[in-house]
Order: structure tokens, then C-alpha cells, then sequence
């Protein structure tokens, strides 16, 4: 019985472990790929006959550029959406004022509909404004988020009302509670919000492509697109592409697992 | 007048409103003004280059929109992709999530290892994979000889490109319905399995008789995302096709509902008509979701 049971495991884990890799495979690939020349293309050949050149052609192309707008976007939106959905989290949750149950559904309501709709409206918008490849466009429309509020509201919620209570005793009004006593503490539902809005944007491209028509606005998803070749003989350039616009999340990623797994279980909160 | 003290309860209404205020002002200005234009826009002829002066055409966007075969094709194929991605996304993750559970060595490694698409950019998984499915290259030939699947460029023939989509969608997804489901197994509670060992429920009718029931909501769950996510399929396609082309390319076999209204839009000029075409994938999702809740709401009232 105890064999037989720790045999199942070691084959078990032996087809997960198959199964994993082959699922990294492409990964691997675009990795050798992104050394090889174009003469080398196809074959498979040795660390010695491995170039560096695609990786310079990438940067010439303007990778470091694409790195910056991405952050730059990425940072701007996490930003605000932790200063918006933090405030609004608590308030649903904590404070009591009238109009606060339409208020609720007016900002978790955002959750039931899909974003795309806005598309064109927000493009025009954006002309008439003259955002065009800025940064403006690319940040502003995009600091809130329903469902990130809901969360909040939730967390809010299951801290003890008590701290609030005593802190209230000591004299501290709404904003001193807030940012005394309630912020320290919820230090685990802001990272949760960071990296949920991290992946998000940092991988966004019906957004950027959309706000964005020069090369010097790219992000890097948009940076990547454009590497893409009309040919597959210059698959070298756009496997480094690939490459570099992956490997910074990964490494990420692998740091920082706890906290990305935990904020990804997120999108099984509803309304 | 004497200028009265604010109570305490006063002062934390006034507390309140300014806490959502900023939230509901950029909400107002870049969601629901924007959706409820998108709207108005899809009962107009928008003109691209002089978008001050639509014209009112009732509803002729809409009656030419369900007319035309590109949207029915691009309808047809985001079914397609759905139809296809959602059962394998739900049992793979399933499967892979139970295995994982009941293995001891090397699990959280290998747990990345499915995740690490889930946190990748949709772009670079799409090159990453069109590019090592070529015609005549290793691995098409494998699946060639295999399972017969034609030796062609993946990426770029009409028989193949829309289930490369599915592959693509499912490899980037399969790792967060893994998580869902880890989480899901991991809230049975211990004693049910022991009190089923005794019973002599063990290996296949523990899954059937226990864990799956009991992962139901863990599956609704599941359902419902991956469908959402599957009828907005854009990034995929958008990436497949080469540069300057249409997107859906090869002959519109990739193109989708978001393809759909992205190009008329961006590539015909019509944001009018692509209104309609994104108004029409909301009431999609929205119907869905409302019977999806109905459901839901009802099985809960019948105790399951």
C-alpha cells in the first residue's frame, strides 16, 4: 500500500515535472535564438559560435526608451490607483454618510462593465486634448479600479474596529485615524494592489497602442510588436525582443512569488 | 448667526464624501462618460476627421452590423476560441492543481514554473510561440508526423491560426486557473478526506465523489473568468498579425470581437460603427454575467 502510494507520487511528479517544462520550452527557445546570427538561424550550434549583436540592435531600436515609458505608465497608474481606491475602500467601508449605498454601486459598478466600451470615446477624448503620446494619456484615464476598492473595502472591514475606537478616544480625527493608525497596518493589501496593477500594466497593450503612435511613446509591449519582423528570418531580433520584455518580470516574479500568487487569487473577488 | 460645532457624526459624513470624492470625479470624467458616449456614438455616423459634427442614424449601425460577414466571422471565432479554451482551461487546471497538491517534492518550483506565462506580456508569449511554429521546423514536423496537423506556418494559415489562438490563450491562462484551483482543494477541510479514506474513498472516486463537488464554487468561479477573458481575446491576434496588415489575418480567421471594433475604428475610420460592434460585446458579457448571477442565486436557494 505505502509503495504503491510513493511510487504514484515519484510518477506523478515526474509528469508535472515533463509537463512544466515542456510548457517553458518556447521560453528557452527564444533565449537561444536571441544569440544566434542570421547565418545560424535554424541550427542548433554552440556557445562559440553565439552573438551579442541582436541584443545591440534591440537597443538601438530604442529598448531602454520602452523600459522607461513602461515604468513611467506603470509606476504613474499604481500610483494613483493606491491613493484613490485606498480612500474610497475605507470610507465604503468604515464611514457612515448618506448616499453611501449608491455610492458603492456606482464604484464597484465599474466591475460589471467591460472597459473596452470606452475605447473609442477615450481615444477621442485624448485627440482633443492633445494627449496624443504623452503620458497624461496613458495615466490618467486609468487611476481607479473597481475591483482593487471592493478589495480594500474588504480588508477594511476585517481590521478591528476597536483600534479605531480607542484612537478616536485619543483625540484623532477621521484623517489622523487614517493615516496613523489604519495605514501602517494595511502595509499587505497596498502590495497586494502594487503587483495586481504591476502585471497588469506592464503587460497592457490595447491601451498603449491605442494612446501612442510614436516610436519614442512605445511601451515596451508596443516596443515589441514593432520588433516583429515581416520576414521570419529576423526572428533573432524578435526572440531578444521577447526576451528582454520578459526577463524582467520574471526575475520579479521569482522574488517576489509570495505576494504575486496572492494578489493573482484576487480576481476571484465579485461583486 | 453663532457658527454651530459640527457633531463628530457630521464631521465624519463630510470626512467620507471627501475620501470618495477623487474616485468618483475620475470615474465620472474617464468611465462612465466615456461609456455612456460609446453608446450615443453607435446610433451615429461618426466622421474620424471631423468628430464635432455626428450624424443621428438611428439604428442602421446595429441592423448593418449583425448584416456583415466580417463581424459574424470575428463573433464566430471569439465562440470558437471560448468554446475551445474554457474546458481546457478548467479541466487542466483542475488536473494539474490536484497532482500538484498531492505531490511532495518539488512543488512549489514546479507551481512557478506553470504560473510564469500568467505574468508575462501576451505579445511576447505570441512571438515566443509563432516564431517555434514554422513550417518545417522541429516541432511542426513532430506534430505533423504525430497527429498529422498539416507542415505550415501555425501563425499564418487559415486552417490553423484559430486554434493557435486557443493554444496561446490557454498557455498564457492555464497557470492562474492552477492557482485558483490550488486554492479551491486547499480549503477542504482535512477531516472530510480522512473520514472518505475510511469509507474506502481513495484515488479515483475521491476525486469524483469529493473533490470535485466540493471545488464546485472554485469552478463557477473559474467559468465565469475564463469566459469573460475568452470573449475579450485581443492582444493574440493583434500580435499574429504582421505589421501593417489587418488585424485577424490570415483572411480574418483570427479576428475577434475587440480585432473587430479595434480596426473600424483605427484602421476604417468609424467610430461610429465600431461603437456599435464594442456596445454589442458589452450586452454580450452583460448577459452573460446577469445569467450567470440568476443561476447562481437560484442553485443557492435550492441548497444546491
Amino acid at each position: 500500500m505505502t509503495i504503491h502510494k510513493r511510487s504514484t507520487t515519484i510518477i506523478r511528479t515526474l509528469l508535472l515535472a515533463l509537463g512544466a517544462l515542456l510548457y517553458l520550452i518556447p521560453f528557452l527557445y527564444a533565449l537561444y535564438t536571441s544569440l544566434l546570427s542570421k547565418a545560424d538561424l535554424g541550427s542548433v550550434v554552440g556557445p562559440s559560435r553565439w552573438v551579442l549583436d541582436n541584443y545591440r540592435y534591440v537597443i538601438g531600436a530604442g529598448l531602454f526608451g520602452w523600459y522607461k515609458n513602461s515604468l513611467i505608465m506603470t509606476a504613474g497608474i499604481i500610483a494613483g490607483n493606491l491613493v484613490l481606491n485606498t480612500l474610497a475602500g475605507y470610507a465604503l467601508a468604515r464611514i457612515e454618510f448618506p448616499g453611501k449605498k449608491i455610492i458603492f454601486f456606482v464604484i464597484i459598478g465599474t466591475m460589471m462593465i467591460s472597459g473596452q466600451i470606452t475605447i473609442v470615446p477615450i481615444y477621442i477624448m485624448a485627440v482633443k486634448l492633445g494627449w496624443i503620446n504623452t503620458y497624461k494619456a496613458l495615466i490618467i484615464p486609468f487611476l481607479t479600479n473597481g475591483m482593487l476598492t471592493f478589495f480594500m473595502r474588504q480588508f477594511f472591514l476585517s481590521i478591528p474596529i476597536e483600534l479605531e475606537e480607542s484612537a478616536r478616544i485619543d483625540g484623532l480625527g477621521r484623517f489622523g485615524m487614517f493615516g496613523r493608525i489604519v495605514l501602517p497596518i494595511s502595509k499587505m493589501s497596498l502590495a497586494t494592489q502594487v503587483i495586481f496593477l504591476f502585471r497588469e500594466w506592464w503587460n497592457q497593450l490595447l491601451w498603449p497602442v491605442t494612446l501612442t503612435n510614436k516610436l519614442e511613446m512605445f511601451v515596451i509591449t508596443v516596443g515589441l510588436n514593432s520588433l516583429k519582423g515581416q520576414y521570419y528570418e529576423w526572428m533573432n531580433v524578435s526572440m531578444t525582443g521577447v526576451v528582454c520584455t520578459i526577463l524582467p518580470v520574471i526575475v520579479l516574479f521569482i522574488l517576489m512569488q509570495r505576494q504575486f500568487t496572492q494578489s493573482l487569487a484576487l480576481v476571484g473577488i465579485k461583486g | 448667526m453663532k457658527h454651530r460645532q459640527l457633531s463628530i457624526k457630521e464631521q465624519d459624513a463630510i470626512a467620507g464624501y471627501l475620501f470618495v470624492l477623487p474616485i468618483l470625479t475620475m470615474m465620472a470624467i474617464w468611465f462612465y462618460y466615456p461609456a455612456i458616449k460609446s453608446l450615443i456614438f453607435s446610433f451615429q455616423e461618426v466622421n474620424f476627421f471631423d468628430l464635432n459634427n455626428p450624424t443621428n442614424i438611428g439604428l442602421a449601425n446595429f441592423r448593418e452590423l449583425f448584416a456583415d460577414d466580417k463581424f459574424r466571422q470575428a463573433a464566430g471565432n471569439t465562440l470558437v476560441i471560448t468554446a475551445v479554451s474554457v474546458p481546457l482551461l478548467l479541466g487542466g487546471g483542475f488536473i494539474i492543481a490536484y497532482n500538484l497538491e498531492n505531490i511532495r517534492r518539488a512543488k512549489t518550483v514546479l507551481r512557478t514554473m506553470f504560473f510564469i506565462p500568467a505574468v508575462t506580456s501576451a505579445v511576447a508569449l505570441t512571438m515566443a510561440l509563432m516564431y517555434l511554429f514554422v513550417m518545417d521546423s522541429p516541432t511542426i514536423l513532430f506534430f505533423h508526423r504525430l497527429f498529422g496537423i498539416p507542415n505550415v506556418t501555425w501563425a499564418a494559415d487559415p486552417r490553423t491560426a484559430l486554434p493557435f489562438v486557443a493554444l496561446l490563450v490557454i498557455w498564457k491562462n492555464l497557470g492562474l486557473f492552477i492557482i485558483l484551483y490550488i486554492n479551491g482543494i486547499n480549503g477542504i477541510p482535512h477531516e472530510i478526506f480522512e473520514a472518505a479514506a475510511l469509507d474506502g474513498a481513495t484515488g479515483f472516486k475521491r476525486i469524483r465523489h469529493i473533490v470535485i463537488p466540493l471545488v464546485r464554487n472554485t469552478t463557477v468561479l473559474c467559468f465565469i473568468l475564463s469566459v469573460m477573458w475568452c470573449m475579450q481575446t485581443f492582444d493574440e491576434p493583434f500580435t499574429l498579425a504582421r505589421s501593417g496588415s489587418v488585424i485577424g489575418s490570415p483572411a480574418g480567421t483570427t479576428s475577434t470581437l475587440i480585432t473587430f471594433f479595434y480596426s473600424q475604428n483605427f484602421r476604417f475610420f468609424r467610430p461610429g460603427y465600431a461603437s456599435s460592434a464594442a456596445f454589442a460585446l458589452f450586452v454580450i458579457l452583460l448577459l452573460f454575467s446577469l445569467t450567470q448571477n440568476a443561476l447562481e442565486s437560484r442553485m443557492n436557494r435550492e441548497g444546491r
